[in-house]
């Protein structure tokens, strides 16, 4: 709304702006404080968090608001929703850099304490004002009131407001029988010159000051169709529970949606039991009650209610819920059968016991979603589709549907933050696998950081990305972080998943060098798994054949064996154990299905899967197909191997190594002193055919022309390669820094400039944003990066508010454009 | 839980107010969607009251 700042607003924005404290506002409407948070939205971007009765000690209700609020405020998908508040904030905080000024204010703060401590510890960087309505206020001293004896409109201040439209006599009177409450004033004011009464601003909306009765019908078909579904239910179950069976399909998606599964659970139950019973207001009580852990007490009632009709919703609900696999299966299979929904056969697909028919399945699930455009039942169905495929180890396809699945969610603007956050976590592992891993690092990073902050709830979440952080640090060789990790999760694991979290433990221990150690894990996880199904059994054993394979070969075989040929093992468990067979024993028939899969196999996925380098040396050359006995990597650490052996070479010794890697023809002896010091004539010729004597000694090199003698793998080389090819992702991969970043050699200049500008030229050409966001977070101040990244980025992607903070930064910074 | 309980604790958390049968209406939103006709509402008593409430706020 538009007005003018009256001396009263005015003396009000200047102590706010003034406070270095976050301001707590008592009086409410009447003492004008909603107009004193709308002149505040006017000066800087406002994230008015309207709080309502209906959020008190809801935590997921809370940070949808303040979600939502915030996102308004900036007009970016900054902060997810569908999460717990301090989830919400922990993204917040780790995201300000990026927002530039913001206040946030919140409503009726009465309703929220946690909120507000949680958002105080920000005040430095974010205004904060906190509008009690109900009484109760913090009383901290780190905080500035402003209670109604600051609000309360001066004579003179309410002089100015009447503009001397009234004498002086009337309003003083009207000023003194408002005890100077700005709209409780203005009101008398407006009436008194026979004008409409003001409008209080609120979050978000204006709120009229009189209410207007109407008939509940009435109101419940505004709400369905203007898609206001979460309140639509609160009125229906206040005031016209007949209709709740009839509404409940098309507004229960938007509390599923948003995560306000402990709201749905409270209003279906307190249904009378007459308005309880049909089948799609039992499959949402179902599904509510599971999200708060009290779906026990409703499986009677479900199980008698599907003894008596097919209910293929219900039953469909039921099958994901229930514990027994078998039954599982059964109820899912005949869901689907009778009636194929998006849902029954996400179900169906899910549960099958057989992964290639269950992959069929879901990918009818998936066609059934789109055609009827639900896009969350989309992406969920894909989401599943990945699962799978990670199963039986088709991970490059994994990659792409869940890709698929978290760009839907963006696109589509979903607020299901946990399943995005799945989605994420599957979609990284199978990038592990096939060596997409450039980018992935922060990112995992990042979201265990935030996670970690939600202590008890959404613990399985934190698990998930905690291995996934664990399998990338082993890969990057980061040993000590990975085990801090896969340490915590082995101690964090119920008691049947201590076999999945003790073969990352037992390969980081094994790259260690730990093996007795590893040993020792693994017998302890083996004999606390004995006797369980084969899911949770197998895993333990695996492990323990692993450790045993570098303590006592001979009884590692007998344990490895049945983890290979186990087809219900996931994949890359049986890909570990054919590694470890093979490496005991040259011999070992590899089963078909998993010889099929050594070809996506990244040099990533393949140290995950076996290690340490030094034992899998000869079988990494067969499965990676690196056959070449000298391998020069520069991009990123530099490090050189000759027959499995390590070189710890001078910078000199590399840029001399990398200089004949770029010249596989040979140079002479003046051709290569010219690369390395162009017209520089202090370094000798004779002083650089010694420097080239002693690099021989480790490396076979011929003389006249110097030639490297031995067939090498030069990752420059293989990047270039890649970059022709138009394979992107692999590239960057490979290209973890420049070549010999630190070299000064014209030579290496040479090549370095080359390969950088390539890189470049084929990222802003692929238009594939993960790709460029790689490159714009590497490379911070290249406009041009930034800037196609900008114009190719979905409008909610989270990331959006780094990539227009950083391109405002440049542009001021150039001075592109005035500010 | 049972029914009593959710009912307890939904009691103050409602997010409208009911009296006489009637739901007390305070949003603008909702009303200009109605006028607009995005939301169109056959009930004479609410496009009545509705229509006399964005008179008097759009004056």
């Amino acid at each position: 709304m538009s007005y003018t700042v009256t001396v009263w607003l005015d003396r009000l924005l200047k102590r706010v702006f003034a406070a270095n404290k976050p301001l707590v506002f008592t009086g409410g409407e009447s003492y004008g404080v909603p107009f004193v948070l709308d002149a505040v939205a006017s000066r800087v971007p406002l994230a008015w968090v309207d709080l309502q009765v209906a959020d008190a000690g809801d935590y997921i209700a809370q940070g949808n608001r303040l979600a939502v609020a915030v996102n308004e405020a900036l007009g970016v998908t900054l902060l997810p929703q569908a999460l717990p508040l301090h989830y919400v904030i922990e993204v917040l905080k780790s995201r300000l850099d990026h927002v530039g000024q913001l206040a946030i204010a919140v409503s009726n703060a009465d309703f929220a304490p946690l909120l507000v401590d949680a958002l105080i510890p920000l005040k430095t960087r974010l205004t904060l004002l906190f509008d009690y309505r109900h009484g109760a206020t913090p009383l901290k001293s780190n905080l500035e009131h402003i209670d109604e004896s600051v609000l309360s409109l001066t004579l003179v201040e309410a002089h100015a407001l009447a503009d001397n439209a009234l004498d002086a006599q009337t309003l003083e009177n009207l000023w003194r029988s408002s005890a100077g409450a700005y709209l409780t004033f203005m009101t008398g004011l407006r009436r008194l010159r026979n004008e409409p009464t003001p409008t209080v601003p609120a979050a978000g909306k204006t709120l009229t000051r009189d209410s207007v009765a109407v008939a509940p019908e009435a109101l419940l078909k505004v709400l369905l169709e203007s898609g206001r579904f979460v309140e639509a239910l609160d009125l229906a179950v206040m005031s016209l529970p007949g209709q709740v069976a009839d509404i409940i399909d098309v507004v229960a998606p938007a509390y599923q949606e948003q995560g306000l599964f402990h709201r749905l659970h409270l209003l279906l139950e307190s249904l009378d039991a007459v308005f309880q019973t049909g089948e799609s207001v039992l499959a949402w009580r179902l599904l509510a009650a599971y999200y708060v852990g009290e779906h026990a007490a409703l499986l009677p009632e479900v199980e008698a209610f599907l003894a008596a009709h097919e209910a293929p919703v219900l039953r469909a609900r039921y099958a994901g819920i229930v514990r027994d696999p078998e039954k599982q299966f059964t109820e899912a299979k005949r869901a689907a059968g009778f009636h194929s929904t998006s849902l029954t056969l996400f179900q169906y697909g899910r549960l099958h016991p057989d992964h290639q028919e269950g992959i069929t399945i879901l990918r009818a699930a998936l066609r059934l979603a789109e055609t009827q455009h639900s896009h969350y039942d989309a992406a969920r169905n894909a989401g599943a589709l990945a699962e799978r495929l990670i199963h039986l180890g088709r991970y490059a396809e994994a990659a792409d549907w869940s890709e698929w699945a978290v760009r839907l969610f963006d696109k589509a603007n979903l607020k299901d933050g946990p399943r995005r956050l799945r989605l994420l976590n599957n979609w990284a592992f199978a990038r592990i696998m096939i060596g997409q891993t450039a980018g992935l690092y922060d990112e995992i990073r990042e979201t265990l950081t935030h996670l970690s902050y939600l202590q008890d709830s959404m613990s399985d979440l934190v698990v998930l990305f905690r291995s996934t952080l664990a399998d990338l640090e082993l890969v990057l060789g980061h040993t000590e972080l990975a085990e801090e990790h896969a340490e915590k999760n082995l101690t964090q694991s119920p008691r049947l998943l201590l076999g999945r979290y003790s073969v990352p433990l037992v390969r980081v221990l094994l790259e260690k060098g730990a093996v007795t150690l590893a040993v020792r894990h693994a017998e302890r996880v083996a004999r606390l798994t004995a006797g369980e199904a084969p899911r949770y059994h197998q895993p333990a054993q695996l492990a323990l054949g692993m450790a045993l394979a570098f303590h006592a070969p001979e009884q590692a075989i007998p344990l490895l064996t049945p983890v290979m040929h186990d087809r219900d093992l996931l994949a890359h468990y049986r890909l570990t154990a054919a590694f470890y067979l093979r490496y005991l024993d040259a011999s070992t028939v590899v089963p078909e299905d998993i010889l099929e899969l050594y070809g996506q196999l990244s040099p990533s996925g393949f140290k995950l899967l076996c290690g340490p380098d030094e034992a899998f040396r000869v079988l990494r050359g067969d499965v990676l197909g690196e056959i070449e006995p000298l391998q020069i990597r520069v991009l990123g650490n530099a490090s050189v191997f000759y027959e499995g052996k390590r070189l710890n070479l001078s910078s000199g010794a590399l840029e001399i190594l990398v200089l004949l890697a770029c010249n596989p023809e040979g140079l002479s002896l003046e051709a290569l002193h010219t690369k390395l010091y162009e017209d520089d004539t202090r370094v000798k010729l004779s002083s650089l055919r010694s420097s080239v004597s002693r690099l021989r000694e480790r490396v076979p090199i011929s003389s006249s022309p110097y030639r490297i003698m031995v067939p090498f793998y030069f990752d420059a080389k293989h990047c270039m390669a890649l970059l022709q090819q138009e394979k992107v992702r692999e590239a960057l991969d490979l290209y973890q820094g420049s070549i010999l970043a630190l070299s000064d050699a014209p030579g290496v200049r040479e090549q370095r400039g080359q390969l950088d500008e390539f890189v470049r030229q084929v990222v802003l050409r692929s238009n594939d944003v993960e790709a460029l966001m790689v490159m714009c977070q590497r490379w911070q101040d290249d406009y041009e990066l930034w800037t196609a990244l900008e114009r190719l980025m979905l409008k909610n992607d989270p990331r959006r508010a780094l990539v227009k903070a950083r391109l405002t930064l440049l542009r001021k910074e150039f001075d592109w454009e005035a500010y | 839980m049972t029914r009593e309980q959710a009912r307890q604790a939904l009691e103050k958390t409602w997010r409208f107010k009911q009296e006489n049968g009637q739901i007390q209406l305070r949003e603008l939103e909702l009303i200009e969607q109605i006028m607009a006709g995005r939301a169109p509402v056959q009930h004479e008593a609410l496009q009545a009251s509705v229509a006399r409430q964005f008179v008097e706020v759009s004056r």
